[in-house]
């Protein structure tokens, strides 16, 4: 009977043990400090890191998430294209003509971070439903093949009018980017391709001719996700977060599994 | 007694697998990740693209004059050029203004853009001799000028391009054709319009 008592004992030990450090494998990055109080006692103050992540587009934050010191998130988000659309207001619709879309990303956290974006193209009614006849391919970005460090991820992006995501661009930063740091610009300016003054239909009245031009009324879209990941472990980290495989060359170089 | 034991074993590994596919989900947990997003968009205000020559008639001595602008009726800037088109008992002598070239193709370009509501600066004047005997008030004015224009296309440093603009942009034909001096302001324009690619 005590032998019984004994087995179960250990059983118990054993399974606590392991449950603590379980509970204890899940505290990762977390800075502890010993802070002496005035009553002539310590007392153990826990703070985790904090990740964010932030777009920058033409010098301007439009898009941020942080958290604070409660673990709160803290966001804020601006619409994108707001430069386009005065340019145009004021010069009306140029053709082919290369309006600044200057976009990077800031890293508005406390740790290091890997990140990448997702940029979505596309065309919209005036009911704001995308319309999946027109084409994203004439929204035009000049970093669409990737530049200043960013890689294309091939598998993930559209490439021509009949590629698997015509309207996608998936695009990872090669480097880390400290604290408060920023990336180089992942994209300088959006065309609109000059083909969408081709696609048009004419109606005759008289002497009268009227020229309909299919994308005329539709608006160009762009939706951009930034997404950032830690750092530490960022190969188990990013396949996790992500679902890609990435390698980390030992100066931090991230290059995509392909 | 066995029976307990080997109950007691299947209990055990059956913990310590819960236990470890339980740390490894911890640890996907324990991974910081961050994301923000944003989205925003422009509304193509496109309008039309269109013209309309002007080409008033005065006669002069030993025949006709024909003073050929091209105003832009539409909303946007645009590339112009003027062909002529008449029969073999005209003899037509085009005098071409300030901006205008021989393109050397039966056209003649005007080489600024003409911006909306703007036409060309200059005029090409056109002077036409026919044997008098054949003609006689009020018929028609058998020089046909044909107008085209397309709509400017900008290159990459943002520039208004002519070239690029004659060869990527779609092209709209108006045609006109002048009665005889007596009714010389009277201008009937009969429009067509094609895409080059159909040209």
């Amino acid at each position: 009977m005590k032998k019984k008592n004994s087995f179960f004992t250990k059983t118990v030990l054993l399974f606590g043990m392991a449950a603590v450090l379980l509970v204890l494998s899940t505290v990762g990055s977390t800075r502890a400090a010993l802070i002496y109080n005035d009553g002539n006692a310590y007392r153990i103050q826990i703070a985790a890191s904090y990740i964010g992540v932030g777009l920058i587009e033409n010098e301007d934050v439009v898009s941020y998430r942080s958290y604070d010191r409660n673990n709160q998130a803290v966001e804020e988000k601006k619409d994108l294209l707001s430069g386009v659309a005065a340019q145009i207001d004021k010069e009306g619709f140029k053709p082919g003509n290369p309006y600044q879309e200057a976009l990077s990303v800031t890293n508005a956290g406390e740790i290091d971070s890997y990140v990448r974006v997702i940029v979505y193209k596309s065309w919209k009614d005036g009911t704001g439903d995308s319309n999946t006849v027109l084409s994203p391919e004439l929204i035009k970005l000049d970093g669409e093949d990737g530049m200043n460090g960013w890689v294309k991820d091939e598998n993930a992006s559209g490439s021509g009018a009949d590629g698997d995501y015509r309207e996608r661009l998936v695009l990872y930063y090669t480097k880390p980017i400290a604290n408060g740091g920023e990336t180089p610009l992942f994209n300088k300016t959006l065309t609109i391709d000059p083909d969408v003054m081709k696609v048009f239909s004419q109606k005759r009245d008289g002497n009268k001719i009227t020229t309909s031009y299919a994308y005329d009324g539709y608006s160009f879209n762009l939706e951009v996700e930034v997404d950032a990941v830690q750092t530490h472990n960022a190969v188990d980290a990013i396949k996790s977060a992500w679902g890609v495989d990435v390698t980390i060359a030992p100066d931090g170089t991230l290059s995509l599994v392909r | 007694m066995r029976k307990n034991r080997m109950k007691k074993t299947i209990c055990l590994s059956a913990a310590a697998c819960l236990l470890v596919g339980g740390l490894a989900v911890g640890r996907a947990m324990a991974y910081f990740t961050a994301y923000a997003e944003t989205s925003g968009g422009v509304v193509m205000d496109m309008g039309f693209t269109t013209i309309e020559p002007v080409e008033p008639v005065d006669p002069v001595e030993g025949g006709w004059i024909k003073h050929i602008t091209v105003s832009n009726t539409g909303n946007y800037p645009c590339f112009v050029r003027v062909r002529l088109l008449y029969g073999g008992e005209y003899t037509v002598t085009p005098t071409l203004g300030a901006g205008w070239r021989d393109g050397g193709d039966d056209y003649y370009y005007y080489e600024s853009q003409v911006l909306a509501g703007g036409k060309t600066e200059s005029e090409i004047s056109a002077m036409v001799e026919a044997p008098k005997d054949e003609l006689t008030d009020g018929m028609n004015f058998n020089v046909i000028v044909v107008a085209e224009c397309t709509p400017v296309l900008y290159d990459e440093a943002g520039n208004p391009s002519f070239d690029l603009s004659w060869s990527k942009g779609d092209i709209i034909i108006q045609e006109s054709q002048s009665t005889l001096p007596d009714q010389p302001q009277e201008s009937q324009p009969e429009t067509t319009a094609e895409n080059k690619e159909g040209e």
